[in-house]
């Protein structure tokens, strides 16, 4: 004999799903929209960019073909690093122990001058290059905001690297001033630092002067090559 | 000397006799200091806007954590998805947090009793149809995002603010209100209950119609993840609830409007009238809409905040009349554990014990 159930009254009914129940199933479909999400965008994501010449989108220099070179050119074999400045204009004066470092000057006198060392810390290398240049101009101290000299954007041969720059001021042993725009910045393998020492302490940045300098420094330094970077 | 409960032979609110516990079990007000909280969840006052215990109505108060927690923490996870540049995987899962609650929340309180295929028809299924064909329609409509700059701010406003609100208004209550003729579900809250399952899941699956283009961008589209941040909030939390509380409101509106005993219809007052109703879930509607156009998307989730508060605070009272009311139907019927303070209670409107109403627990089913 069958006997059909009795109805519980209203009110005295638990729901149907336990707490940790609800949290489990909710967790679960959950994680399992999204991974359908996954499948879906994995599915109809865009081919990857192809370039011409084969995997990358960007295509690689030619192999066969010399790098064109017009000006004169530097290389450090220890660092890996390399260069080019008009010799017309720039006359290499100094060229330190191993070819990790290098003094142009111009014919204005501005001198810029580039070193290197291994490892990555910017920040070491930029700090001794400052202390370097303090023991030589006594009086040398950063230009304060308000002179408009702030290194913006610090890079070497288009590598920024955690790159540090700053402009100094100080005098020579006979007085005259001395500028003096440090910049340092490294590739994760290699670090070097570029300075560009005029005098013109006083002398606006956007002055034709001061503003030529810069200019030709620029010129130099945008042309450095990282070795493989 | 402060007389004790027992001592009352009479409720203060009602005039209805009281034989044990601490609230009437006619109206619910608590004896001794004549107040009453939300009807569904006494401990709270009415006009407290608690997504957990508006949404959720029928569940016990100690069974509400799970729902609070899986809330909480998807909306942590559409945060992160959106912080970590994932914007469609953030999109899916802002598409299924609300409606998955719900849909859990039904199943846990067993709304659709014996019913379940013409329940889920007509609220699960049918606002995810409604739903995908609200999205289609809302990307045909839309202007391509390169003649955006040339498009009028008075089309945007009127065609994709006031008119598709409108029909996104009409297109997810439509299911629910073909519910509204089964004698079997007569309740207040089973009608604001189907209006806010078939509101959340169409508001979910329009959310994948109308983005799916997204999916074909890769996993990590070019796109700012502040403003991406806010989006998925607003797609995945503001949104859906919005579109509850709205829904749910107007629902719940016309079962006490149509359901109710006659004495009953006119408690909401204007706002009981289904017209009005419908006009006030299409503003509602409309103007979160019309906030995404004009402003900016953290401007557009905060107004949709206090547009959401408002929608749960309608749904809140509507279900809280709607439960008052019903529990003057019936005679007082054998005693029952009640699910939410564990006490036993006469089987009448409100447990003596704790005030709930208990047409505001899970559904009765057939004992073992």
């Amino acid at each position: 004999v069958t006997v059909a159930a009795a109805p519980v009254p209203r009110g005295g009914s638990a729901t149907r799903l336990r707490d940790p129940l609800v949290l489990g199933i909710f967790a679960g479909a959950f994680l399992a929209v999204i991974l359908v999400g996954v499948a879906v965008v994995a599915f109809r994501a865009p081919p990857a960019l192809q370039g011409p010449c084969g995997g990358s989108p960007i295509c690689p220099p030619p192999s066969s073909s010399p790098r064109l070179v017009n000006n004169a050119q530097w290389s450090s074999s220890d660092l890996s690093v390399s260069l080019e400045y008009p010799d017309g204009a720039w006359t290499k004066e100094a060229q330190g122990t191993g070819a990790r470092s290098l003094r142009l000057r111009n014919g204005g006198g501005a001198e810029l001058d580039l070193s290197g060392t291994t490892g990555s810390n910017v920040g070491s290398v930029f700090a001794r290059r400052v202390d370097e240049l303090k023991s030589t101009y006594k009086d040398l101290a950063e230009h304060p905001a308000s002179d408009g000299r702030q290194v913006l954007g610090p890079s070497i041969g288009y590598v920024h690297g955690g790159g540090v720059g700053k402009a100094f001021c100080g005098t020579d042993g006979s007085g005259n001033p001395v500028d003096a725009v440090v910049m340092a910045a490294t590739n994760g393998r290699t670090t070097l630092v570029a300075t560009l020492l005029t005098g013109n302490c006083d002398v606006s940045p956007i002055d034709d002067d001061a503003n030529g300098d810069f200019q030709a420094a620029d010129g130099v330094l945008k042309t450095v090559l990282w070795g493989d970077t | 000397m402060t007389p004790t409960s027992l001592e009352f032979d009479s409720c203060p609110e009602c005039g209805s006799a009281i034989s044990v516990g601490t609230h009437c079990i006619r109206c619910g007000t608590e004896t001794q200091s004549a107040s009453r909280g939300f009807a569904a969840s006494p401990t709270e006052p009415t006009y407290l806007p608690s997504v957990a215990s508006t949404l959720f109505p029928q569940l016990p108060r100690s069974s509400l954590w799970p729902f609070r927690f899986a809330l909480v923490g998807g909306a942590a996870v559409l945060a992160g998805l959106g912080a970590a540049g994932l914007f469609p995987l953030g999109l899916m899962a802002a598409a299924v947090l609300v409606p998955l609650l719900v849909v859990l929340y039904v199943y846990a309180v067993d709304v659709y009793e014996d019913e379940p295929l013409r329940v889920l028809a007509l609220t699960v299924a049918w606002g995810i149809l409604a739903g995908v064909g609200f999205g289609i329609l809302e990307r045909a409509v839309a202007p391509d995002a390169t003649a955006l700059p040339f498009t009028s701010t008075t089309w945007l406003v009127t065609v994709e603010g006031v008119l598709l609100a409108a029909v996104a208004v009409v297109l997810a209550a439509a299911g629910p209100f073909a519910l509204l003729p089964y004698e079997r579900f007569n309740d207040v809250l089973d009608g604001a209950t189907f209006g806010v399952t078939s509101a959340a899941a169409f508001a979910g699956s329009s959310v994948i119609a109308s983005s799916s283009g997204l999916f074909a961008e890769g996993f990590r589209p070019v796109a700012d993840a502040d403003v991406w941040i806010f989006r998925l909030l607003q797609q995945g939390i503001a949104t859906p609830l919005l579109f509850a509380g709205a829904i749910g409101g107007l629902a719940g509106s016309a079962w006490l409007r149509y359901r109710a005993p006659a004495r009953d219809r006119h408690r909401l007052g204007a706002l009981g009238h289904p017209l009005v109703a419908f006009v006030v879930a299409g503003l509602l509607v409309a103007a979160a809409r019309v906030a995404v156009i004009e402003l900016t998307p953290w401007q557009a989730l905060l107004v949709s905040i206090v547009l959401v508060t408002a929608a749960l605070l309608w749904l809140r009272l509507v279900i809280h009349v709607g439960l008052v009311e019903e529990s003057f139907e019936g005679n007082e019927g054998p005693s029952v554990v009640c699910a939410n303070c564990g006490n036993d209670t006469p089987s009448y409107g409100f447990c003596a014990h704790c005030g709930v109403a208990l047409k505001a627990l899970p559904k009765a089913r057939a004992a073992a």
